[in-house]
């Protein structure tokens, strides 16, 4: 340009054209003396110049070049001003300063200028404010960049779509991923597959093809998994967007983010997770499921819900709690009472709730109402329906049966009571009538109380051991009174517990109808040794018949036959014996007769009679031999004076016993003869003792009492006085025995009574 | 008492029964089988009769014809008593058991007593005594 100055045109044009340049250039221009004292101070400033440094021109001629420069860059200007005499131009850029102070880039061409003999110095300067701050607008661009790649946390690359590469990471991947950023841009092709995982390496925008139709500033979001250097996943969410473009408009450079969200992954899939467990448990619960928010929109419900109500998905779509209530209502046979109640509780968010709705099809619902709480807030209303028809019908037919057991033990005649260990829980009317408390006194009772003490532990036994069969004890009544008593126990599941049912029967019947079974059977047992009497004395009668009419009947068949071989005088010797057979015969048969008649008269009539009464009689009948044999007769009937029985029987006993005992006295002493009676437990005996002869027992005591026996050779012994008494007195029910010794005596005992005890 | 025949036997007749007694004799004559015919009341007479006379066979009954019901000794406290004695006897005696009654008890009691050879059934007949006796002879 200074070339142009000293091209050949004239001074006049040069200087006309100069001064224009001067005048109106943009750059400041400064015309500074460069030698002499004067050295530095400013000959000439265009107006560029007065604008750029604030001053105007008159001043600027006062000015030295420092007062435009900061004294930091004095130091500056006397090697430039060397370069500048050498003849060298000088550029620089320096910081001006403003007549204000303020600091003013500047860029300075300088140049020696000769002019007129002296060394002048023109020093053009060019404003770089516009420049310096362009430039540093795009330095501070850069550091906004980097700084924000430094201060996200994400992840920042270019990843070179024709390279498949990465050119660029920030210094994050480092943190991310464990690797230096230079070390990503060594794994080159490898990135990919390196750091992606298997599953995930279709995910990225790295095939060049996916950019054909982006535009610039279009972001492509993907999600995918990329290893840690130590090994672990993380996932990872990129957006891409276009970076370079070739000159044919084809994408070429990528950039992108990517943003480690391993973390909320991972509580995302934790959250579906749980939301699936949720969901699950919401499914398989039998319950409806309702959850209404406060708007009364449907937040959540299940399958079941809709099952239960018949309502279609369709109708929850429209999430109106309002809507439904609407559908379900006619199903109900109460739907005011229904509706009431929703309300009631839309009311008040905070009540729970637990009801039983009851279907027009016969259904029956247990609902359940909760609030449903977000942290502390309640957030809506969670309504549980079950349906409990099936259990209703059981817990129906279970009241109906314990109605059914109610009425049964009111039904029944024993005393029933249920009781939980002994504390009577309930009671029918048998067993308040058993015992004679009201049932309400029994209620609440120890029912133990209704064992006699001496039966309640035996009792306390029986339950301990869950005994089911059925036992006696004695009970008490309320006012004191005992009663047999048949006891009967089951255990039995009872509202959750175990509680045992007990029947009492009263026994007391059936202890009296035992006790007189055992009477009867006594009585039974004296019949049937009477009968066994009775046939003794057939047997004895039998043999009579057949022995001692046998006899007289043979002999006289003997002699009969024995007659027709005879004559004259042997005949009659025959007749004399044949008529002493039938003599014979006949007596047998009046005895006989007399016998029958005894054993058959058992209404022979008993009356009162003294016992002396009755030995005066006889003694009288048997005087004449009493006194022909001197016998002491004595008596003792003081114990038993009188006795009810048959008159003549009572005389042919003594009579019979006491001439017996004169007949058989010995000859060797004086006949004593003993009568008393006396009683012995139950029965009255007569005895008779004598001091006579005596009878052999072991040779006749089984014949004693039989027909026609006679145990001396004895003229009156006729054998038919003791047999005779022995039918008469076992036709009154008693018995007749003997003791006695050879040549001591023989005492009769009488026993009246034993087989006919009044 | 003494024998006319040593072929015919001695008999005796134990019976409380008169009239038996006597027709019994009769017809044990009428048979005119018997050597000596010997009556007793009882058995006691009749035991003390055979124990007065052990060694003296010319007496000593060879058939007794013996009755069941009897005072003082009836015939089988008789057997018991006669049981004693037998071995001391000079001779076997046949004892036949005799009775009215038809009971069958008497019959099985006579029957299992080995010492009786018969039980005979009251009223023997002429030919009913004159078998026994020859039974004997």
């Amino acid at each position: 340009m200074l070339e142009q100055v000293h091209s050949p045109v004239s001074i006049g044009e040069m200087e006309s054209a100069f001064r224009a340049f001067f005048e109106n250039s943009k750059d400041t221009c400064l015309i500074i003396e460069g030698e002499g004292e004067r050295a530095g101070y400013i000959l000439l400033a265009n107006p560029a110049a007065a604008r750029l440094h604030g001053y105007t021109l008159e001043e600027f001629h006062e000015l030295h070049i420092r007062d435009l420069l900061f004294s930091e860059d004095f130091d500056l200007i006397p090697a430039r001003v060397r370069k500048i005499k050498t003849g060298e131009t000088v550029f620089f850029e320096s910081m001006h300063r403003h007549k204000d102070g303020s600091r003013i880039p500047i860029e300075v061409m300088a140049s020696p200028l000769p002019l007129n003999g002296r060394n002048l110095i023109m020093s053009i300067g060019r404003d770089l404010t516009e420049r310096k701050n362009a430039e540093n607008f795009i330095q501070e661009g850069e550091r906004f960049i980097e700084r924000i790649t430094v201060a996200s946390p994400d992840i920042m690359y270019v990843f070179d779509l024709a390279e498949q590469r990465s050119i660029y990471a920030n210094r994050h991947i480092a943190d991310v991923l464990g690797y230096s950023p230079a070390e990503i841009r060594s794994m080159g092709d490898n990135f990919p597959p390196m750091l992606i995982h298997p599953e995930d390496l279709h995910i990225p925008p790295y095939q060049a093809e996916r950019w054909q139709h982006t535009f610039d500033g279009q972001l492509i979001e993907s999600e995918y998994r990329m290893k840690h250097k130590h090994g672990q996943w993380r996932w990872f969410t990129v957006r891409d967007t276009v970076f370079k473009r070739d000159d044919t408009g084809r994408v070429i450079q990528i950039v992108g983010t990517a943003c480690d969200n391993t973390a909320r992954i991972h509580a995302e899939q934790s959250r579906k997770q749980s939301l699936s467990v949720l969901n699950a448990a919401l499914e398989s619960t039998e319950d409806g499921i309702l959850v209404v928010s406060r708007e009364e929109k449907v937040t959540a419900y299940n399958k079941k819900f809709l099952s239960l109500w018949s309502i279609t998905p369709s109708l929850m779509e429209l999430q109106d709690d309002r809507k439904l209530l609407a559908h379900v209502i006619d199903q109900l046979t109460d739907p005011d009472e229904f509706i009431r109640r929703v309300d009631e509780l839309y009311q008040d968010w905070g009540k729970e709730a637990h009801d039983v709705l009851q279907f027009k099809d016969g259904r029956v619902f247990e609902r359940y109402s909760k609030p449903q709480y977000i942290g502390d807030e309640i957030a809506g209303r969670v309504w549980s329906f079950r349906d409990v028809t099936a259990r209703e019908q059981k817990e129906a037919s279970l009241r109906d049966s314990e109605e059914r057991f109610k009425r049964l033990q009111e039904a029944s005649f024993g005393g029933i009571c249920i009781h939980d260990q002994g504390r009577i829980i309930d009671a029918n009317q048998g067993l308040a009538l058993m015992t004679g408390y009201s049932i309400e006194e029994l209620v609440g009772l120890d029912g133990f109380q209704l064992v006699a003490p001496e039966f309640r532990e035996h009792v306390a036994h029986k339950v301990r051991l869950r005994y089911e069969l059925p036992y006696d004890a004695v009970g008490v009544k309320k006012d004191g009174t005992k009663f047999h008593v048949e006891i009967q126990g089951k255990n039995i599941p009872f509202q959750n517990r175990e509680v045992r049912v007990t029947e009492f029967r009263d026994i007391s019947n059936r202890k009296m109808i035992e006790e007189s079974i055992r009477e009867q059977n006594v009585r039974l047992t004296s019949i049937a040794e009477n009968l066994t009497r009775k046939n003794s004395q057939l047997e004895e009668f039998t043999q009579i018949v057949s022995h001692n009419l046998r006899s007289p009947a043979g002999n006289i068949g003997s002699l009969v036959s024995l007659m027709e071989q005879s004559q004259g005088e042997e005949q009659k010797e025959y007749l004399k014996y044949l008529r002493e057979s039938i003599q014979v015969l006949l007596n047998t048969l009046n005895h006989l007769n007399e016998v029958l008649r005894i054993k058959q008269d058992t209404t022979v009539e008993r009356q009162q009679i003294r016992f002396d009464d009755v030995y005066q009689n006889i003694r009288q009948m048997l005087l004449t031999k009493i006194q022909e044999l001197n016998a002491d007769l004595l008596t003792d009937f003081s114990e038993v004076a009188e006795l009810n029985y048959p008159v003549i029987y009572l005389e042919s006993i003594m009579l019979n016993l006491i001439a017996n005992a004169l007949k058989y006295h010995s000859p060797r002493r004086k006949p004593i003869i003993k009568l008393s009676s006396f009683r012995k437990g139950k029965d009255v005996y007569l005895e008779v003792r004598d001091n006579g002869l005596g009878i052999d027992l072991v040779k006749y005591g089984h014949q004693m009492f039989k027909m026609r026996k006679t145990f001396h050779q004895h003229p009156e012994g006729q054998g038919l006085g003791l047999f005779l008494i022995k039918n008469q007195i076992e036709a009154m029910g008693g018995e007749i025995s003997v003791e006695s010794q050879v040549n001591k005596g023989a005492t009769f005992f009488v026993n009246f009574t034993k087989y006919s005890r009044p | 008492m003494m024998s006319s025949s040593q072929a015919l036997p001695v008999i005796a007749v134990v019976d409380d029964d008169n009239v038996y007694q006597f027709t019994a004799t009769r017809t044990i004559q009428a048979t005119q089988l018997a050597n000596q015919i010997l009556q007793f009341q009882n058995g006691q007479e009749a035991l003390d009769y055979l124990s007065g006379h052990l060694k003296e066979l010319d007496i000593l009954p060879d058939i007794i014809f013996l009755d069941i019901n009897m005072p003082i000794t009836d015939g089988w406290m008789f057997l018991d008593e006669f049981n004693k004695l037998k071995a001391d006897l000079g001779k076997d005696i046949l004892i036949y058991m005799v009775s009215s009654s038809i009971d069958p008890r008497d019959l099985n009691r006579a029957k299992s007593n080995p010492i009786v050879s018969d039980y005979v059934e009251k009223p023997i007949s002429l030919n009913r005594f004159a078998e026994l006796l020859r039974g004997k002879s």
